[in-house]
C-alpha cells in the first residue's frame, strides 16, 4: 500500500527530484518579480508543488504557475553520457520558459496549437527575451527549442519568421 | 465501468474560477489532452482516504499543462460546486469513466 505521507516526484532522472530549499524559493520568487516587472500583468497564481507529484508547468487558462522539484536541473553526476538540452536547463531558464515563453505568448494570443511547436516557441522566446540569463542559458534554451522542432520533424526555416519569436 | 482514482496533489481557491484541484500521473502522461478531458468528464467525486466520505462535484473546466520534460499537470476547475474545506489532505479525485486501454 502506498505511503501517503511520502511524496516523491519521479522525473525519470531527467530533472531535479529534491524539495526546494527556502533559499532556492527566494531566488525563484525574485526572478519571477523581475520577469513580471516588464510583463503585461503579474502571474495570477503561483503554487509551490515541490513536496508533491506535480511538475513545473504553466497553465494559461487559470494563469497558474506550478513550481516543482523539476524546476532544477538534474545533478550531472547521477547521469551518464551527454545530457539533453531540456535536462540541462537551469531553474532560471525553466521559469523563463514558462513565463516569457508560454505565459506571455498566451497573453498575446500567440499560443501554438501543436504541443511541440508551442514548447519550441517557449524555449526560443525565453532564450531571446528573458532578463538576466547568461549566454550559456540562452544557448541551451535555443538548443532545447531546436531539438523539439527536430523531433517533431519541423524545419527551423518553417518557423523562423513566426511573430511570437520576433518580439516579446 | 471502472472507477479511476487519482490522488489530489494540490487544491486551492482561485479568485475567478473557484476551487481548482490538480492531479498528475504517469498514466495520464501517456494520454492526449482530449483523452484526458474525456476521461475526467463533467462530474467527479472527492474521496477522503481517511473517512472514506465521497463528495460529488461538477467539472467546469479542465486545463492540462506540459512540463519541460513533457509530463502533464491536470488542473480541474470545480468552481463553487464544492467547498475548499470539503477537500481533506490525502483525498482522491474519482473519475467515473470507462477506461480505454
Amino acid at each position: 500500500m502506498k505511503d501517503r505521507e511520502v511524496y516523491r516526484v519521479d522525473t525519470g532522472g531527467l530533472r531535479g527530484e529534491l524539495p526546494l530549499t527556502n533559499s532556492q524559493k527566494e531566488q525563484i520568487s525574485e526572478y519571477i518579480k523581475l520577469i513580471e516587472a516588464v510583463a503585461p500583468s503579474k502571474v495570477g497564481v503561483v503554487r509551490w508543488v515541490d513536496d508533491r507529484e506535480l511538475n513545473t508547468a504553466y497553465s494559461p487558462g487559470f494563469d497558474l504557475l506550478n513550481i516543482g522539484t523539476d524546476v532544477m536541473p538534474v545533478i550531472q553526476s547521477k547521469r551518464q553520457g551527454t545530457l539533453t538540452a531540456n535536462t540541462r536547463l537551469t531553474w532560471k531558464s525553466s521559469i523563463a520558459h514558462e513565463l516569457v515563453g508560454h505565459r506571455e505568448a498566451a497573453l498575446g494570443g500567440n499560443t501554438q496549437l501543436e504541443t511541440p511547436l508551442e514548447e519550441a516557441q517557449a524555449s526560443i522566446r525565453a532564450a531571446r527575451f528573458s532578463p538576466s540569463l547568461s549566454s550559456t542559458e540562452r544557448y541551451t534554451l535555443l538548443r532545447d527549442g531546436i531539438t523539439r522542432l527536430y523531433k517533431a520533424d519541423i524545419k527551423v526555416r518553417q518557423v523562423k519568421n513566426i511573430r511570437p519569436i520576433k518580439s516579446r | 465501468m471502472k472507477n479511476l482514482n487519482y490522488e489530489i496533489q494540490d487544491w486551492f481557491e482561485h479568485d475567478k474560477f473557484g476551487v481548482i484541484v490538480s492531479i498528475a500521473s504517469p498514466d495520464l502522461d501517456k494520454l492526449a489532452d482530449d483523452e484526458i478531458k474525456n476521461l475526467v468528464g463533467d462530474r467527479v467525486a472527492i474521496l477522503s482516504s481517511t473517512s472514506h466520505e465521497k463528495k460529488w462535484a461538477k467539472v467546469f473546466e479542465i486545463k492540462i499543462a506540459n512540463s519541460i520534460i513533457d509530463k502533464k499537470n491536470v488542473s480541474v476547475c470545480l468552481g463553487n460546486s464544492i467547498e475548499l474545506s470539503d477537500i481533506k489532505p490525502n483525498s482522491d479525485l474519482v473519475l467515473s469513466k470507462k477506461i480505454l486501454v
